[in-house]
């Protein structure tokens, strides 16, 4: 018969040979992606579902954002408060709060997408330098992102005196997650595989003449005039995978599309509609352009980006 | 959706057979390829089309 509750506090502490422990943070992935059993069944596995989900599509609950790589860690963590009886005896009142200052290397355009995460509660996975990609477990079994506040801070202007840099804090909302709830998976993956898309937005350098409409590809940038034409690179490449095209509601009438080229005059691609059915649309018809996703992209070997659709409208 | 590339220019083979050579040469005209070489696209859009519905009602190869 008990005669404490001792025996029912936590659990046996054998030290186990070559524990995990965390290392210096390398990498955030921001994101609401989890991973059940199957996927983590093993590493190879659970590699290759953590590269599937960097390729989503934008909207897509699992899609996982890599924030920049990590060039410094200042402990912002909000230590443990105590207080003392009146006979000295030490009493912990509250847990410490983990929180970091990560520096990383961001230009203007990145720190446009980077500040939309300031202020959110995020869930994010930490890739450190074990190669340990730091998460939580639920009670289903799911692995998932920590939910941290979340603060971007872009890089001012240089003093000459200290080297600037992008800043992101993280302040973890349940400290439990720190602890009790921890799980790390140790990945084959480095740094330089966990990488985010860059966005395509398009565009029509001129006017569709009837059914015949031009489509640009850039890269938008900080830069005035300065987006980047990605026709050069990968035109033909894209040329030769599926678009769509719809109408209507929620533009779901299908518009066939009977040809796709590369313009090598306007570093463009040449989109044709079927001319019977563009001709029954009245003038002002919305029509949806939707390009290849980021996993058929990849799959082609056109990496790295996510083509944004486009709403084109019928002039003439 | 079946696809045809043909001298940088990707068609969608499936409407190209639904059409006739003459019909599809003159909606792609303005595609810069010539008459001859959108003809050419055409019979290959068509043979696109053809071959995986060939390949669905073929008989399995009998073994002994």
């Amino acid at each position: 018969m008990a005669l404490s509750l001792c025996a029912s506090i936590g659990a046996n502490t054998g030290i186990i040979d070559c524990d995990l422990t965390r290392g210096n943070p390398v990498k955030l992935a921001a994101g609401t992606a989890t991973f059940d059993s199957d996927d983590y069944a093993d590493t190879t596995t659970m590699d290759a579902a953590i590269m599937s989900k960097l390729i989503l599509p934008n909207g897509d609950s699992q899609k996982l954002y890599p924030f920049p790589v990590i060039q410094g860690n200042t402990d912002q963590t909000e230590a443990a408060t105590y207080g003392n009886l009146g006979y000295g005896l030490k009493v912990k009142l509250l847990r410490s709060k983990p929180g970091y200052e990560f520096d990383v290397l961001a230009g203007t355009a990145l720190e446009k997408k980077l500040i939309a995460w300031d202020g959110q509660i995020v869930p994010f996975y930490i890739l450190d330098d074990k190669k340990q990609w730091a998460g939580v477990k639920d009670s289903n079994g799911i692995f998932k992102g920590a939910n941290y506040l979340v603060g971007v801070e872009p890089r001012g202007y240089g003093d000459a005196q200290n080297p600037k840099t992008t800043k992101v804090t993280i302040s973890i909302v349940d400290t439990s997650d720190f602890t009790e709830n921890a799980y790390f998976h140790v990945t084959e993956l480095s740094s330089s595989n966990i990488v985010g898309l860059k966005d395509v937005v398009l565009s029509e350098p001129q006017a569709h003449a009837a059914n015949v409409y031009k489509i640009a590809m850039k890269i938008p940038t900080s830069k005035l005039n300065g987006d980047l034409n990605i026709f050069d690179d990968y035109g033909s490449a894209i040329a030769a995978l599926t678009f769509t095209a719809g109408t209507g509601t929620n533009y779901g009438t299908s518009l066939t599309i009977t040809s796709v080229a590369v313009d090598n005059t306007l570093k463009c691609l040449t989109v044709t509609f079927d001319s019977t059915a563009f001709t029954a649309l009245s003038v002002g018809t919305k029509i949806k352009l939707t390009p290849p996703t980021p996993a058929t992209l990849d799959a082609a070997d056109v990496t790295g980006i996510e083509i944004g659709s486009i709403i084109l409208t019928k002039a003439a | 959706m079946n696809k045809v590339t043909y001298e940088g220019v990707t068609f969608n083979a499936d409407w190209a057979a639904s059409k006739s050579e003459k019909e599809f040469v003159k909606h792609e005209a303005h595609s810069g390829l010539s008459a001859e070489q959108l003809k050419q696209a055409h019979n290959l859009c068509k043979t696109a089309v053809k071959a995986p519905a060939n390949e669905a009602t073929q008989e399995p190869e009998r073994t002994t």
